[in-house]
């Protein structure tokens, strides 16, 4: 999908602070919005940008976080027995975002920026990731420092926040990252408006991923009639290949 | 130019895959095998989930094995009855090893136990191939071509239930044939192969088969073994991708076509000896894995396999 035109973001920065001023009369009024609400997964799609935009009212930061649909994810890890590398421990994690962003104003430093989001609660490395089972704390924070890892390497999670950008009037921009191997379901996107380390005013814009055209009916005729899919693509390939044996066998 | 796979759920260059059917294709021609013992492997690398990977090179294997029971069809090199009894052994362990496979994918065991297959396997073949080519290649060199005993009896020639398989120019017992069939099934489910490097030494050193009617048969048998496995592991695990099956079948059936020209050209013991060098790097490459410590210890698995 290609990257959405300079020109769009022309048009809707001045879109934004019409916006805001519509509601100048409020105080502390924080308003965003994002450049498309729905990501489709068609044949060709590797993977996408979107522009989060918004204003806000008086001073302070902004916080943006993005999170993808919840699943259950078990980490392993491999350990060597007689010299060969196998998976032995693993601990499960209930419910882990397929997808995690965080993106922040340049003048809240990184400190800052732990430190709000701990304290409200929200952040990269704060987020609810417990294991499912009672285990070790050590242990815990190894499997969870893994799993963000790992997700790092899929690059599902940001290992640095991003940087929102100011363009005065207290109109703010940023561009988040969607990869080709994003997960399919409803996103959060939460926007915070930080005056003082604290969380003066939130919004929330809804995104959904999902997969559209071919890919779509593939996948769902997949999971909802397992046998007719397995019928049909051995059907397929037999025909392909007595296609095949047919059009090169006449020799 | 991206291609995004609906099951695998990632998206892969479409000329890499081509490429790769093509390739596979070419040596599968060239050696006449059924090349998924090389698109398995071959898939996990790029990326695809292994579970994938296994179902859907068992989806493919149905188009490749059909091209080449025509083949030897009209050359009447195929044992039907021979090949059914083959089938009935097949059903009941592919059916099996789709069971196996999913139990062993809960406990998180199925990367482990693929790559220990392949080890083995490929492995053991790759060097009894190797050492007979080898010999085979001396003994042509010095012009001593010696002919082993044609037919050897041992316990096996006393089971019960005979049978005369006139194609293969055989009288023996149903249950040979029945028991390596189910085995080779299992291992077929279970490394997302039709198991003809594994069938064929079978067919000639354990059922004495001539080796004109080898390949057709084992390919007819193979046929019917990865449809059941494409089938089973559709409705168990939802793994099959369609979409990823074309693409390599449409890179392959070219390759194939371009292989058999070529090995046509080959002397047999020299082909073996490439076939086992191929079959040994494959399974030294995953053996290292194995051994070698990894990057990262830690994987992860999200439930229900697809991310969802």
């Amino acid at each position: 999908m290609p990257r959405p035109a300079p020109f769009a973001e022309i048009l809707l920065l001045p879109l934004a602070f019409l916006l805001v001023l519509g509601g100048a009369a409020r105080a502390n009024t924080l308003v965003a919005d994002l450049s498309e609400h729905e990501i489709k997964i068609t044949t060709g799609f590797a993977g996408t940008e979107l522009l989060l935009f918004g204003a806000n009212q008086g001073a302070g930061n902004v916080i943006v976080i993005v999170s993808g649909p919840d699943s259950e994810v078990t980490v392993r890890k491999k350990s060597r027995v007689s010299g060969l590398w196998i998976n032995t421990d693993s601990v499960r994690f209930d419910t882990v975002p397929g997808f995690y962003h965080v993106a922040a104003t340049e003048s809240l430093s990184a400190s800052d920026l732990n430190e709000v989001l701990r304290e409200n609660g929200v952040g990269f490395r704060y987020l609810n990731l417990n294991p499912a089972d009672e285990i070790a704390p050590v242990q815990a924070a190894t499997f969870r420092e893994a799993l963000l890892r790992r997700k790092e390497v899929l690059r599902l999670y940001a290992a640095k926040p991003g940087l929102i950008e100011v363009v005065g009037g207290g109109l703010f921009r940023t561009r988040v990252r969607f990869p080709a191997n994003v997960p399919t379901g409803q996103y959060h996107v939460d926007v915070y408006h930080v005056v003082d380390g604290w969380v003066a005013s939130t919004t929330s814009i809804p995104l959904t991923v999902h997969k559209v055209g071919m890919e779509a009916s593939i996948f769902r005729f997949a999971h909802d009639y397992p046998a007719l899919y397995g019928a049909v693509a051995i059907l397929i390939a037999a025909l392909a290949g007595y296609g095949a044996g047919m059009v090169f066998g006449r020799r | 130019m991206q291609l995004y796979l609906p099951i695998a759920e990632i998206s892969v260059n479409v000329f890499l895959l081509l490429g790769m059917g093509g390739v596979i294709g070419f040596l599968s021609g060239m050696f006449g095998v059924g090349g998924g013992f090389l698109t398995t492997p071959a898939l996990i690398l790029i990326g695809i989930p292994p579970a994938v990977a296994v179902a859907s090179g068992a989806n493919q294997l149905v188009a490749t094995s059909i091209t080449g029971v025509i083949a030897h069809w009209r050359r009447r090199s195929v044992d039907f009855t021979m090949g059914a009894v083959l089938l009935c052994g097949g059903i009941v362990g592919s059916t099996i090893g789709v069971y196996v496979f999913k139990l062993l994918r809960e406990l998180g065991q199925v990367d482990l136990m693929i790559s220990l297959l392949y080890v083995v396997f490929l492995g053991a073949i790759g060097l009894l191939m190797f050492a007979e080519s080898g010999r085979a290649l001396l003994r042509s060199r010095r012009g001593t071509a010696r002919r082993g005993k044609l037919h050897q009896h041992t316990w096996m020639h006393g089971l019960p239930f005979k049978i005369r398989f006139r194609r293969s120019r055989l009288y023996i017992s149903a249950l040979m044939p029945l028991t390596v069939g189910t085995l080779i099934g299992l291992l077929a489910a279970l490394m997302g192969v039709g198991g003809g490097f594994i069938m064929v030494p079978a067919m000639i050193y354990l059922l004495g088969m001539p080796t004109s009617v080898v390949a057709g048969t084992s390919l007819f048998q193979i046929l019917f073994v990865v449809a059941n496995v494409t089938f089973l592991q559709a409705y168990t695990t939802q793994t099959v991708d369609l979409v990823l099956a074309l693409v390599l079948l449409v890179g392959s059936v070219v390759g194939v076509q371009l292989g058999t020209l070529v090995g046509a050209k080959m002397s047999g013991p020299q082909f073996r000896i490439l076939l086992a060098l191929l079959v040994l790097a494959t399974s030294t490459k995953l053996l290292l894995d194995l051994v070698i410590e990894p990057a990262d210890l830690f994987s992860l698995q999200v439930a229900d396999g697809n991310g969802h």
